[in-house]
């Protein structure tokens, strides 16, 4: 070897390598290009390569990050900062049934960066993709443990009926809620017709793909990572004390016209709490639920492998309490508590230089404990129940209530209704072969199979107990004995089994071309056949019961001439049972373009790394309707109401027409077009996506609207049609800017917004009396209301003004625009008013900066274009009538009285007031709201510490969610649903270390 | 399985038939209330009338009372009669056509036939008492027909449309069923429903209403008779005695208890399912839990259901048959001296037979004893203690919860039932009782012939089952009127039957409009306070004539069916 090196000018060169973080890397490969030299560099990431000749090339390699390569000409230090895989040009995007070279991708794909997911400690994967991904608007409405999945859109809402995206997790369709983000390699969504064609029927939604992690060639790389999170809930409603509540029923009595309810002796013992037995003061979302709660997150992964086996395993342990207190007298557990066991292992197996067998097994122990009441149940009782309606227990100790909701007493139903356990068990497996056919046949050619079985299992075993309910009524003046009025008698704790399950399997063939001819052709091609078997163990029909299959065949074809002109071609050509004969087959095809100036030889502007423009154009489809089956059947009701004969009144069951079935009927069909671009600026370091899209979806199933009522169709027989057209635009994009400057201090910021506006084009709806009652023209959900015009401050204006129909006006009511200016206030006022709730436009930006080994993330996400209508029991006071619900401060605090002429909400009546207690614009409030939804600061420790206890990488961090809203609501979080909240959503704040050995 | 399928077994066809059975309303559910988690209220009507108030507003009725109902409703509550009945009607229609395909006995087949002939009439007739003119509905129409030709028919083309599938029905049905087909119609039905629909007929509202002239369908034809037919009298007069005579003949009686007590066999008679006097009733099991509507919340009711003191003071003294009261002067009621009525203080001695404690107000002293089987009171006994309304008493209630008018229902109440401990019977909802018909034919009679001796016959067997003095002789046609309408409101209490009265007498905007009144029940500390017993207004209620007489198209109707014309005014 000395002898050839004699010859040339040889040289010793040296240097540092480290991550774009300023850290050293350790065991960087550092080759020689064409030869087997290499070294690796030590603790410090230093290195020294002897007898290096000028014209060779270096080449840096590390796993997980992009490969360097440096021409040596007369450098001696060569320092490197290697950056991770996910920002390589090269990068690998996942499409559908397969990856692409990004550079060349020309459809719509947005991914998100696997390790931002991991920012917040969010059992559920919905939560945490919120606001990072282009294209997709999501809306959390709850915090309770296993139920507070958001609900995600892609590029908005297009369609009358399902919404849902389809969702694949390693190419299979599943759940993606329960999924472990320790365990997601990739995160892609994919939002034109030219990226979910290939999926044809089920492409319109949009279809989200999470590869999970496989193995790579090297040690095993172990990887433990703890989580502890403190969960605060936020935005709990702020209601009115037992005094204050008092004197309001009062005021509403007065208002009413009617005497007084309580006496002033009688207020002042709410006051002072000194009968708290007959004239309680309770703050029940005090006493049922706790401050703070637990959560907490474990994963051990190792990922490794040798020549011929690669292998990832993972297992992962997650636990949240939820925030109800507990009675400790109690044999059981009854707060909510979720436990989240994760297993999954893949496993790729070259069994010979061609044949590639992998296997990945995922399994999903979901063991969730509920109290014996739902959360929805508790959280209305506890709206319901107001401060002075009974104490939280009696005297004796039992628990307090009246004849009013009996058993609604939130403590009770919180920790005196026994428990139940939901248990969800979840296996995936996949098995899949992929054979290279390069050899034998032809370069690039190779076939694979895949074969899938999922078994979902579901039991609950509910132990449901009555509890006692008494009403204290005081002392008996003769005997002193305490009386009582019983209102429930105790129950024993019960016990109900629930369980369901399902399966499916799911089997595809491939066949790839992938070539290059000449350095400048490269063409590729797919056509595949998949055929999927979903059978529900629990239905509750024989025609639910029946296998649900789809099957299909899908293609693509691709080619790109010298990176610069890019021509894609999909398609699917797929079928549903759910249409009858000779229409269960469609065929949707879509063509897409891209042209990469950037590569073009006339291409000089230096600023200017990469330009591509992208353009495509195509057709999908969506079956889903409302869970139904075979619409092209008639069905009969078996189970329709009966009637009861003779003296016993012997029950007769009754059948009915159920479903009408329709001829030809078909899926609905969404025409998508789709422009945009990739930019990236300034080597790279400023990278910009846009995209602009057009949606037209023809077709939608809908019930027929303008079939007259007296015809005696019952609501389930009117037969649907493909009658619904909605259009949808909007565009969505992503910047982000990253740099390191020489001193070795990183930063980067990044920014993305989803803009969605859809419109009702036809829906059926018959002709209303007045034009602006119309739903046709406007958005999906948009809500209708009266324009309140204040509140009536005087006799005088009551009269002066149009009659105001719904119940006798006061003043201190709502004023109302007559909008069609026929003198008299009533529904046919009600006009469009706000914005659907799901919002148009959401948002998220944030950065990192981080500096010799400290990192400090934030992240902000928000939404404009939506209302949130404040409406309902707690914030219409007495709706139900005096003394039940409790009444929110917002609306105490800012009533209208004689005194408080400025007042913004009406006064209160001592019952409902259909006046004042209707949607109109007083209630509706703007849902903008903007959130720091995640902050992450973290250490990690300089590897020369780490290296003699044998550890690579340590990294301890903490990291909060929900810390911070901005919003115009400020009682209520910004993204609940209308009306008063439920279980509230957490803010979270979670320490954790990942270990790396 | 198509509907084909269902007519080739008789089990099936019969379960069909069952369904069409279920459409029947339960109308013991007064007062629909959200957590009952039913979204139609079929029976809104007790609480829209002079005789009951809620505790609740959310009822529909209480929309009705204020004024504030419109096309344009469409929450909750909204009830449903529209879509209910014609869903009702289909069913019938394709039972009617396809029930020949059936292998079946045809002595069972033309009895089912018969059932579904009367059901159609019935429901049609629900709808013609709140909508008046309807489009009539004769057999079903797919979706693909061309519906314009179905259209609102005037009110003679309806009334005889449900005449004759009565004519039908009548021949293929028994009069009587055993004891294990109870609830099964019977020819009795038929007779009880065109006696009923007759009466209607004949009423002012629907015979020569001069508010109608203008309300004609789109070729110019008058949906109501613009003449009045005094003739309509006769003809109703004669259902009615037929009815009577046939009905009596197959051995249905007035109800009397075993001891013959008026008391006694009025309360009975809501209470013995399916006695000698009933003509129709459904059948409404005991999930509908009616005694926590109306039971005392000390209890475990809800106090939902309250008599007006309007009705109250209709009640007559059992002594003399006179009414205490004539009139009220703002709250203060002007009361009758012959009639020995006295307001104020409180006896000292029990009903001899028990009709109420000792220390009962002398209000509810000495009245006609279907008084007592109707109306729970302050100081009543009721499972097993006095009831206590007044403002800290044990059934004071809690929050809305309380008796509105300080007064509950009882009719129907059974007081065996046990709330605490989910101790529930078996209920029943009349339709039809030889009771009514006696009513019908001696209002009809009058009105043809004058007060002839049939009429006092059949007022005084009434009177006598309620242990209530003879009507006074020589009374005119007029005076009659007035004590046949004063009977229909106190023997028909909460049957339904006031607010069709009401309206088809034309005089609703009397009735059904200014104050309804109660008692102080925010008042009052003890069982024989004396402000508890102050009248005071409960509520203002609104009623615009000619609009309310009839009930709205809905909108949403009107939107999809444009050539449906929306009744006058509103």
């Amino acid at each position: 070897m000395l002898e050839h090196t004699i010859f040339a000018q040889t040289r010793s060169i040296f240097g540092l390598v480290s991550d774009n973080i300023g850290n050293p890397l350790i065991g960087v490969t550092i080759s020689v290009k064409g030869t087997s030299l290499g070294v690796v560099t030590d603790v410090n990431g230093a290195y020294t390569m002897h007898n290096i000749t000028v014209g060779q090339t270096l080449v840096f390699s590390y796993i997980g990050y992009r490969t360097e390569e440096v021409l040596i000409r007369n450098q001696e230090v060569i320092n490197i900062i290697m950056s991770e895989n996910s920002v390589l040009m090269e990068e690998v995007v996942v499409v559908g049934y397969g990856t692409q070279k990004k550079v060349s991708v020309t459809g719509s794909v947005s991914n998100v960066p696997v390790k931002s997911l991991q920012m917040n400690s969010t059992p559920s994967l919905n939560n945490a993709i919120s606001g990072k991904i282009p294209g997709i608007i999501t809306r959390q409405t709850s915090g309770e443990p296993g139920y507070d999945a958001a609900n995600i859109y892609i590029r908005g809402i297009g369609t009358l009926g399902n919404r849902n995206p389809l969702v694949l997790v390693d190419g299979i369709e599943r759940d993606m809620s329960n999924l472990n983000v320790n365990e997601i390699e990739s995160f892609s969504v994919l939002k034109d017709a030219s990226a979910t064609a290939v999926y044809g029927v089920r492409g319109a939604n949009g279809v989200i793909l999470i590869n999970t992690k496989r193995g790579t060639v090297g040690k095993p790389t172990v990887v433990l990572r703890s989580e502890v999170a403190m969960l605060v809930p936020q935005r709990l409603p702020d209601y009115i004390n037992g005094y204050e509540y008092a004197q309001l029923m009062n005021e509403a009595y007065i208002h009413s016209g009617k005497g007084v309810r309580w006496s002033i002796e009688e207020l002042n013992k709410f006051k002072d709490g000194s009968e708290p037995y007959l004239y309680p003061n309770v703050d029940w979302l005090d006493v049922i639920l706790k401050k703070r709660t637990m959560q907490t997150v474990h994963n051990l992964s190792v990922t490794g492998g040798a020549e011929r086996v690669r292998y990832y395993v993972n297992v992962g342990f997650t636990m949240e309490d939820g925030i109800y207190k507990q009675d400790n007298l109690n044999a059981y557990k009854t707060n909510a508590n979720l436990q989240r066991y994760s297993f999954r292992s893949n496993v790729d197996i070259d069994i010979t230089r061609t044949v590639n067998m992998n296997l990945g097994i995922g399994g999903i122990v979901d063991e969730r404990h509920y109290p014996g009441n739902s959360g929805i149940g508790i959280f209305d009782a506890a709206k319901r129940t107001s401060p002075i309606s009974f104490p939280v227990r009696n005297p004796d100790g039992s628990p307090g209530g009246v004849n009013t909701y009996i058993g609604s007493n939130p403590w009770g139903m919180a920790t005196q209704s026994g428990y139940s356990a939901d248990r969800h068990h979840t296996i995936q497996a996949n098995f899949g072969l992929k054979w290279d056919l390069g050899n034998l046949i032809t370069k690039g050619l190779s076939v694979n199979g895949k074969f899938a079985y999922d078994l979902y299992y579901y039991t609950k075993a509910e132990r449901a107990k009555q509890f006692e309910v008494k009403q204290y009524l005081g002392k008996d003046e003769t005997t002193g004995e305490d009386m009582y009025v019983v209102l429930r008698e105790e129950g024993v704790l019960g016990y109900n089994k629930y369980s369901t399950g399902n399966r499916a399997y799911y089997m595809e063939g491939a066949i790839n071309y992938d070539r290059t001819f000449n350095k400048v052709h490269s063409v590729s091609a797919m056509l595949l056949a998949n055929r999927r078997e979903y059978v529900d163990y629990g239905a509750g029909t024989s025609i639910l019961s029946l296998p649900y299959r789809r099957q299909g065949v899908a293609g693509r074809a691709t080619y790109d001439y010298a990176n610069r002109y890019l021509i894609e071609f999909n398609f699917g050509y797929n079928g549903s049972e759910n249409f009858p004969n000779g229409q269960k087959y469609g065929f949707f095809p879509s063509a897409s373009v891209g042209w990469v100036l950037s590569n073009e030889n006339f291409w000089h502007v230096d600023a200017i790394s990469h330009l591509k423009l992208r353009g495509s154009f195509g057709k999908v489809g969506n079956d889903q309707i409302g869970g139904d089956r075979f619409l092209y059947l008639t069905t009969i009701n078996k189970n329709a109401a009966g009637y009861g004969f003779g003296e016993s009144e012997r029950w007769y069951s009754g059948m009915a027409e159920d479903k009408m079935g329709i001829a030809n009927i078909t899926w609905e069909v969404s025409n998508k077009a789709n422009i945009g671009v990739d930019l990236k600026l300034f080597n790279d370091k400023l990278s910009l996506v846009a995209d602009a899209f057009w949606e037209k979806r023809n077709g939608i199933f809908l019930k027929r609207q303008q079939i007259p009522g007296f015809l005696g169709y019952a609501s389930n027989s009117i037969p649907y049609g493909n009658i619904g057209v909605v259009k949808n635009r909007g565009i969505d994009g992503s910047i982000e800017f990253k740099n390191t400057t020489p001193e070795g201090f990183y930063y980067s910021v990044l920014a993305n917004i989803t803009f969605a506006r859809n419109k009702v084009v036809e829906n059926d709806e018959p002709t209303p009396k007045f034009d602006y009652l119309s739903t046709i023209g406007r958005p999906i959900g948009q809500n209708y209301g009266l324009i309140a015009e204040g509140i009536f401050q005087n006799e005088e204006e009551i009269k002066a003004s149009p009659k105001h129909t719904f119940s006798p006006v006061h003043v201190g009511d709502i004023k109302y625009k007559d909008v069609n200016s026929d003198k008299v206030i009533d529904d046919y006022d009600r006009v469009p008013i706000g914005h659907p709730r799901i919002p148009e436009m959401t948002f998220g930006f944030g950065g990192t900066v981080a500096y010799k080994g400290f990192d400090l993330s934030l992240f902000f996400t928000g939404a404009t274009r939506t209302s949130l209508f404040m409406e309902g029991w707690t914030i219409w006071p007495f709706v139900e009538g005096a003394g039940v619900f409790n009444i929110q401060r917002e609306y105490y605090d800012n009533r209208w009285t004689e005194d408080n002429r400025n007042g913004k909400y009406p006064a209160p009546y001592e019952n409902a007031n259909p006046n004042n207690q209707r949607r109109s614009t007083l209630w509706m409030k703007d849902g903008t709201y903007l959130r720091l939804k995640t902050a992450e600061l973290g250490y990690n420790l300089p590897k020369k510490c780490l290296i003699k206890l044998r550890i690579k990488d340590m990294r301890v961090f903490i990291n909060g969610m929900n810390l911070l809203t901005w919003d115009k609501i400020d009682i209520m979080d910004p993204e609940s649903d209308d009306g008063s909240g439920g279980y509230p959503l957490n803010m979270q704040v979670n320490g954790g270390v990942q270990i790396t050995f | 399985m198509s509907l084909e399928m269902v007519f080739q077994e008789r089990n099936y066809a019969e379960a069909f038939l069952s369904n069409i059975y279920s459409y029947l309303p339960l109308e013991l559910t007064m007062a629909w209330h959200s957590w009952m988690g039913r979204d139609l209220n079929l029976n809104p009507f007790v609480g829209a009338a002079d005789e009951m108030e809620m505790s609740w507003n959310t009822p529909y009725n209480q929309f009705m009372n204020s004024g504030a109902w419109s096309p344009a409703d469409a929450g909750t509550g909204t009830p449903a009669f529209w879509w209910w009945y014609y869903e009702a009607i289909r069913k019938t229609n394709l039972f009617l056509e396809n029930i020949h395909k059936t292998p079946m006995n045809e002595v069972d087949k033309n009895k089912w036939i018969g059932e579904a002939y009367f059901m159609r009439a019935f429901y049609h007739f629900m709808l013609f008492r709140v909508y008046g003119p309807i489009p009539l509905l004769d057999r079903s129409i797919s979706t693909d027909e061309d519906f314009t030709n179905f259209v609102r028919r005037p009110i003679e083309e309806v009334v005889s449309f449900i005449l004759n599938d009565c004519e039908k029905a009548y021949p293929l049905l028994d009069i009587k069923v055993t004891s294990d087909k109870y609830g099964r119609i019977t020819s009795a039905a038929v007779l009880a429903l065109k006696a009923r629909l007759l009466l209607y007929a004949a009423s002012p509202l629907y015979n020569g209403n001069p508010d109608y002239v203008d309300f004609k369908n789109a070729e110019g034809e008058n949906f109501f008779p613009i003449n009045y037919n005094k003739q309509k009298w006769r003809i109703a007069a004669n259902a009615a005695k037929d009815c009577i005579d046939k009905t009596e003949a197959a051995g249905y009686r007035l109800y009397y208890s075993a001891s013959q007590d008026p008391f006694e066999s009025y309360s009975e008679l809501f209470l013995v399912r399916h006695n000698s006097e009933i003509l129709f009733a459904r059948n409404s099991g005991e999930g509908y839990h009616f005694e926590q509507l109306c039971s005392a919340s000390g209890q475990g009711g809800w106090s939902g259901l309250n008599p007006t003191q309007n009705l109250v003071d209709a009640y007559e003294m059992q002594s003399n048959g006179l009414r205490p009261i004539i009139g009220y002067d703002g709250t203060v009621p002007i009361i009758n001296p012959e009639s020995k009525y006295v307001e104020e203080g409180f006896t000292s001695e029990a009903h001899p037979k028990g009709y109420y404690p000792a220390g009962t107000c002398n209000m509810y002293v000495g009245r006609d004893p279907r008084f007592y089987a109707s109306v729970n009171f302050n100081g009543q006994q009721w499972r097993g203690r006095q009831l206590e309304f007044f403002s800290t008493g044990l059934d004071r209630g809690a929050g809305p919860d309380f008796p509105s008018t300080g007064y509950l229902l009882r009719k129907y109440s059974d007081e065996a039932v046990n709330i605490p401990q989910g101790r529930w019977t078996l209920k029943t909802w009349i339709f039809f009782r030889l009771g009514e018909l006696y009513l019908n034919y001696a209002e009809a009679l009058n009105e043809i012939d004058g007060p002839i001796d049939d009429v006092y016959t059949y007022i005084n067997a009434i009177r006598k089952r309620a242990g209530m003095p003879a009507l006074p002789k020589n009374l005119t046609q007029d005076e009659m009127r007035e004590r046949i309408r004063h009977e229909r409101r106190i023997e028909l209490a909460f049957e339904t039957h006031r607010y069709f009265d009401c309206h088809r007498w034309k005089i609703a905007e009397e009735t059904d409009n200014g104050p309804i009144l109660g008692l102080s029940r925010h008042l009052g500390t003890s069982l024989q306070d004396n402000t508890f017993y102050t009248r005071m207004v409960i509520e203002t209620r609104v009623f615009d004539a000619p609009k309310h007489y009839l009930w709205p198209l809905q909108q949403y109707e009107l939107d999809r069916v444009p050539w449906l014309i929306q009744n006058p005014k509103w």
